[in-house]
Protein backbone atom coordinates (compact mmCIF):
# COMPACT_ATOMS: atom_id res chain seq x y z
CA UNK A 1 0.00 0.00 0.00
CA UNK A 2 1.26 3.52 -0.90
CA UNK A 3 0.81 6.72 1.27
CA UNK A 4 1.34 10.22 -0.66
CA UNK A 5 3.38 12.89 1.59
CA UNK A 6 3.86 16.27 -0.33
CA UNK A 7 6.96 18.75 0.12
CA UNK A 8 6.83 22.19 -0.39
CA UNK A 9 9.78 24.19 -1.40
CA UNK A 10 9.18 27.86 -0.76
CA UNK A 11 11.49 30.09 -2.82
CA UNK A 12 11.87 34.41 -2.15
CA UNK A 13 13.06 36.28 -4.64
CA UNK A 14 14.00 39.94 -3.76
CA UNK A 15 15.64 41.18 -6.51
CA UNK A 16 14.98 41.49 -10.09
CA UNK A 17 17.17 38.99 -12.11
CA UNK A 18 18.14 37.31 -9.06
CA UNK A 19 18.57 33.68 -9.35
CA UNK A 20 17.54 31.79 -5.87
CA UNK A 21 19.52 27.97 -5.79
CA UNK A 22 17.58 25.52 -4.44
CA UNK A 23 18.79 22.37 -2.40
CA UNK A 24 16.14 20.37 -0.60
CA UNK A 25 16.19 17.14 1.23
CA UNK A 26 13.29 14.95 0.73
CA UNK A 27 12.26 12.68 3.25
CA UNK A 28 14.30 9.64 3.23
CA UNK A 29 11.26 7.47 3.14
CA UNK A 30 9.40 8.49 0.14
CA UNK A 31 10.60 6.48 -2.66
CA UNK A 32 8.80 8.29 -6.06
CA UNK A 33 7.83 11.55 -6.70
CA UNK A 34 4.55 10.99 -8.81
CA UNK A 35 3.08 14.99 -9.19
CA UNK A 36 4.50 18.21 -9.55
CA UNK A 37 3.32 22.08 -9.63
CA UNK A 38 4.98 25.38 -8.79
CA UNK A 39 3.30 28.95 -9.07
CA UNK A 40 3.60 32.55 -7.76
CA UNK A 41 2.31 32.44 -4.29
CA UNK A 42 2.87 36.24 -3.12
CA UNK A 43 4.15 39.40 -3.53
CA UNK A 44 3.40 40.56 -7.40
CA UNK A 45 0.65 42.85 -7.94
CA UNK A 46 -0.80 43.49 -11.28
CA UNK A 47 -3.32 43.28 -13.09
CA UNK A 48 -2.67 41.82 -15.74
CA UNK A 49 -1.61 38.21 -16.14
CA UNK A 50 2.65 37.48 -16.90
CA UNK A 51 3.14 34.83 -19.35
CA UNK A 52 6.79 34.61 -18.06
CA UNK A 53 8.69 36.23 -14.64
CA UNK A 54 10.94 33.33 -14.24
CA UNK A 55 12.70 30.25 -15.27
CA UNK A 56 12.85 27.12 -12.94
CA UNK A 57 15.03 23.53 -13.33
CA UNK A 58 15.05 20.98 -10.73
CA UNK A 59 17.26 18.03 -10.69
CA UNK A 60 16.64 15.20 -8.49
CA UNK A 61 18.41 12.08 -6.55
CA UNK A 62 21.21 14.91 -5.92
CA UNK A 63 22.42 15.90 -9.19
CA UNK A 64 21.45 12.75 -10.96
CA UNK A 65 18.57 13.72 -12.85
CA UNK A 66 17.75 16.73 -14.75
CA UNK A 67 13.78 16.45 -15.14
CA UNK A 68 12.10 19.12 -15.24
CA UNK A 69 12.73 22.75 -16.80
CA UNK A 70 9.37 25.20 -16.20
CA UNK A 71 8.81 28.86 -16.40
CA UNK A 72 6.87 30.22 -13.88
CA UNK A 73 3.77 32.39 -14.98
CA UNK A 74 1.59 35.21 -12.85
CA UNK A 75 -2.01 34.50 -12.79
CA UNK A 76 -3.59 38.56 -12.18
CA UNK A 77 -7.12 36.12 -11.31
CA UNK A 78 -6.12 32.68 -10.74
CA UNK A 79 -9.36 29.94 -11.14
CA UNK A 80 -9.38 27.26 -10.70
CA UNK A 81 -6.45 25.48 -8.61
CA UNK A 82 -4.01 24.09 -10.96
CA UNK A 83 -3.66 20.42 -10.98
CA UNK A 84 -0.32 18.91 -10.53
CA UNK A 85 1.52 17.70 -14.00
CA UNK A 86 2.39 13.64 -13.65
CA UNK A 87 5.57 12.58 -13.68
CA UNK A 88 7.69 9.37 -12.65
CA UNK A 89 10.15 9.73 -10.91
CA UNK A 90 12.44 6.62 -8.81
CA UNK A 91 13.79 8.45 -5.69
CA UNK A 92 17.12 7.55 -4.17
CA UNK A 93 16.61 7.44 0.02
CA UNK A 94 17.29 11.05 1.66
CA UNK A 95 18.95 12.64 -1.65
CA UNK A 96 18.61 16.44 -2.38
CA UNK A 97 16.06 18.11 -5.21
CA UNK A 98 18.46 20.64 -6.53
CA UNK A 99 18.10 23.67 -9.10
CA UNK A 100 17.38 27.30 -9.74
CA UNK A 101 14.95 29.70 -9.85
CA UNK A 102 16.20 32.88 -12.18
CA UNK A 103 14.27 36.03 -11.71
CA UNK A 104 13.52 37.27 -15.46
CA UNK A 105 11.79 40.27 -15.31
CA UNK A 106 14.00 42.18 -15.82
CA UNK A 107 14.55 42.26 -19.55
CA UNK A 108 12.27 45.27 -20.92
CA UNK A 109 13.68 48.07 -18.53
CA UNK A 110 15.85 47.75 -15.68
CA UNK A 111 15.51 50.99 -14.54
CA UNK A 112 11.93 51.34 -14.14
CA UNK A 113 11.64 47.44 -12.78
CA UNK A 114 13.57 48.10 -9.83
CA UNK A 115 12.30 50.89 -8.90
CA UNK A 116 8.72 48.78 -9.31
CA UNK A 117 10.09 45.62 -7.91
CA UNK A 118 8.86 44.18 -5.07
CA UNK A 119 9.78 41.04 -3.17
CA UNK A 120 7.40 38.06 -4.23
CA UNK A 121 7.33 34.08 -3.72
CA UNK A 122 7.00 30.67 -5.48
CA UNK A 123 6.13 27.33 -4.23
CA UNK A 124 6.77 24.05 -5.88
CA UNK A 125 4.76 21.61 -4.74
CA UNK A 126 6.42 18.11 -5.20
CA UNK A 127 3.80 15.01 -4.76
CA UNK A 128 5.67 11.83 -3.52
CA UNK A 129 5.00 8.31 -2.52
CA UNK A 130 6.17 5.80 0.19
CA UNK A 131 5.54 1.67 0.40
CA UNK A 132 3.32 2.08 3.26
CA UNK A 133 4.31 -1.06 5.43
CA UNK A 134 2.26 -2.43 8.92
CA UNK A 135 5.41 -1.93 10.90
CA UNK A 136 4.57 1.87 10.35
CA UNK A 137 3.10 3.72 13.23
CA UNK A 138 1.76 7.31 13.94
CA UNK A 139 3.84 9.22 16.46
CA UNK A 140 0.59 10.04 17.88
CA UNK A 141 0.11 6.35 19.10
CA UNK A 142 3.48 6.09 20.57
CA UNK A 143 3.08 9.27 22.67
CA UNK A 144 -0.81 7.65 23.88
CA UNK A 145 1.65 4.29 24.25
CA UNK A 146 3.99 5.84 26.12
CA UNK A 147 1.71 8.13 28.43
CA UNK A 148 -0.27 4.61 29.34
CA UNK A 149 3.00 3.08 30.30
CA UNK A 150 4.03 6.02 32.38
CA UNK A 151 0.68 5.95 34.38
CA UNK A 152 1.11 2.28 35.18
CA UNK B 1 43.83 25.30 -3.46
CA UNK B 2 42.06 22.29 -4.25
CA UNK B 3 42.35 19.85 -7.18
CA UNK B 4 40.24 21.10 -9.91
CA UNK B 5 40.46 17.81 -11.74
CA UNK B 6 39.97 15.84 -8.38
CA UNK B 7 36.39 17.62 -7.72
CA UNK B 8 35.36 16.55 -11.38
CA UNK B 9 36.44 13.45 -11.06
CA UNK B 10 34.96 12.68 -7.68
CA UNK B 11 31.75 14.62 -9.12
CA UNK B 12 31.09 12.75 -12.36
CA UNK B 13 31.76 9.03 -10.10
CA UNK B 14 28.92 10.81 -7.56
CA UNK B 15 26.58 11.23 -10.49
CA UNK B 16 27.10 7.76 -11.96
CA UNK B 17 28.43 10.00 -14.78
CA UNK B 18 30.45 8.26 -17.50
CA UNK B 19 33.31 10.24 -19.09
CA UNK B 20 33.56 9.67 -22.95
CA UNK B 21 36.51 12.16 -23.10
CA UNK B 22 37.51 15.37 -20.86
CA UNK B 23 39.19 18.00 -22.80
CA UNK B 24 39.44 21.91 -22.93
CA UNK B 25 36.94 23.53 -24.03
CA UNK B 26 37.24 27.64 -25.25
CA UNK B 27 35.18 30.50 -26.41
CA UNK B 28 36.02 33.35 -27.36
CA UNK B 29 33.87 36.46 -27.86
CA UNK B 30 34.41 39.59 -29.52
CA UNK B 31 34.18 43.07 -28.96
CA UNK B 32 30.58 44.15 -29.22
CA UNK B 33 28.55 40.76 -27.71
CA UNK B 34 26.43 41.05 -24.77
CA UNK B 35 24.59 38.25 -25.33
CA UNK B 36 25.91 34.55 -26.95
CA UNK B 37 23.78 31.36 -26.97
CA UNK B 38 25.76 27.84 -27.62
CA UNK B 39 24.16 23.95 -26.90
CA UNK B 40 25.85 21.61 -24.50
CA UNK B 41 24.16 18.30 -24.62
CA UNK B 42 24.66 15.33 -23.45
CA UNK B 43 27.80 17.11 -21.90
CA UNK B 44 28.87 19.36 -19.02
CA UNK B 45 30.61 22.47 -19.31
CA UNK B 46 33.30 23.34 -15.67
CA UNK B 47 33.57 27.19 -15.92
CA UNK B 48 37.14 27.61 -15.14
CA UNK B 49 37.63 31.20 -15.24
CA UNK B 50 34.40 33.27 -14.05
CA UNK B 51 37.37 35.58 -12.78
CA UNK B 52 37.91 37.00 -16.26
CA UNK B 53 33.87 37.53 -16.38
CA UNK B 54 32.32 41.21 -15.63
CA UNK B 55 30.39 41.28 -12.19
CA UNK B 56 26.85 40.84 -13.03
CA UNK B 57 27.32 38.29 -15.97
CA UNK B 58 24.58 35.91 -16.07
CA UNK B 59 25.42 32.25 -17.08
CA UNK B 60 22.55 30.49 -17.52
CA UNK B 61 22.36 26.70 -18.44
CA UNK B 62 19.04 23.80 -18.16
CA UNK B 63 20.69 22.87 -14.85
CA UNK B 64 22.56 25.51 -13.03
CA UNK B 65 22.37 29.39 -13.61
CA UNK B 66 25.02 31.83 -12.37
CA UNK B 67 25.13 35.17 -11.76
CA UNK B 68 29.60 36.50 -11.49
CA UNK B 69 29.37 38.37 -7.21
CA UNK B 70 31.20 41.44 -6.71
CA UNK B 71 33.57 38.72 -4.73
CA UNK B 72 34.25 36.03 -7.47
CA UNK B 73 38.25 36.23 -6.76
CA UNK B 74 37.76 35.21 -3.29
CA UNK B 75 35.82 32.14 -4.66
CA UNK B 76 36.73 28.87 -5.66
CA UNK B 77 33.90 26.91 -6.65
CA UNK B 78 33.67 24.75 -10.36
CA UNK B 79 30.09 25.23 -11.43
CA UNK B 80 29.16 23.16 -13.83
CA UNK B 81 26.25 23.99 -16.86
CA UNK B 82 24.75 21.83 -19.38
CA UNK B 83 22.08 22.08 -22.21
CA UNK B 84 21.32 25.16 -23.84
CA UNK B 85 23.75 27.84 -22.53
CA UNK B 86 23.44 31.37 -22.14
CA UNK B 87 25.83 34.69 -21.09
CA UNK B 88 24.48 37.80 -20.70
CA UNK B 89 27.02 40.41 -19.98
CA UNK B 90 25.72 43.50 -18.46
CA UNK B 91 27.15 45.26 -20.99
CA UNK B 92 28.35 45.06 -24.40
CA UNK B 93 32.26 43.80 -24.31
CA UNK B 94 34.77 46.13 -24.76
CA UNK B 95 37.26 43.70 -25.30
CA UNK B 96 37.47 40.19 -26.62
CA UNK B 97 36.98 37.61 -23.42
CA UNK B 98 37.78 33.63 -24.08
CA UNK B 99 35.99 31.44 -21.61
CA UNK B 100 37.42 28.78 -20.32
CA UNK B 101 35.09 25.21 -19.71
CA UNK B 102 36.70 21.41 -19.26
CA UNK B 103 34.41 19.58 -20.92
CA UNK B 104 32.94 16.14 -20.23
CA UNK B 105 31.35 14.34 -23.23
CA UNK B 106 28.85 11.64 -21.49
CA UNK B 107 28.46 8.41 -22.96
Amino acid sequence: MTDIRYSIIRLEVTQPGQVVEISHKLPSHVNRCTGYLSRHTQGIISGVDLPEIGLLALEFNSRKQLYINDVIEFEASPGIIPLYRDIDIPLINGQLVTGYYLDTRRVDSKTVLNKMFAPYKVSIYLRCEYLKTETDVRSTAIHTTATQTAKC
Amino acid sequence: MYDQLLFIQQQLKQRNVETALQQFYRLTLEVGVQYYQFYAYNQLLFLTNPQQLPVGTLIHSDCRTRRIPVDINTLQGLEDYSGTISIQFPEALTEEKTIEFIQIIQN
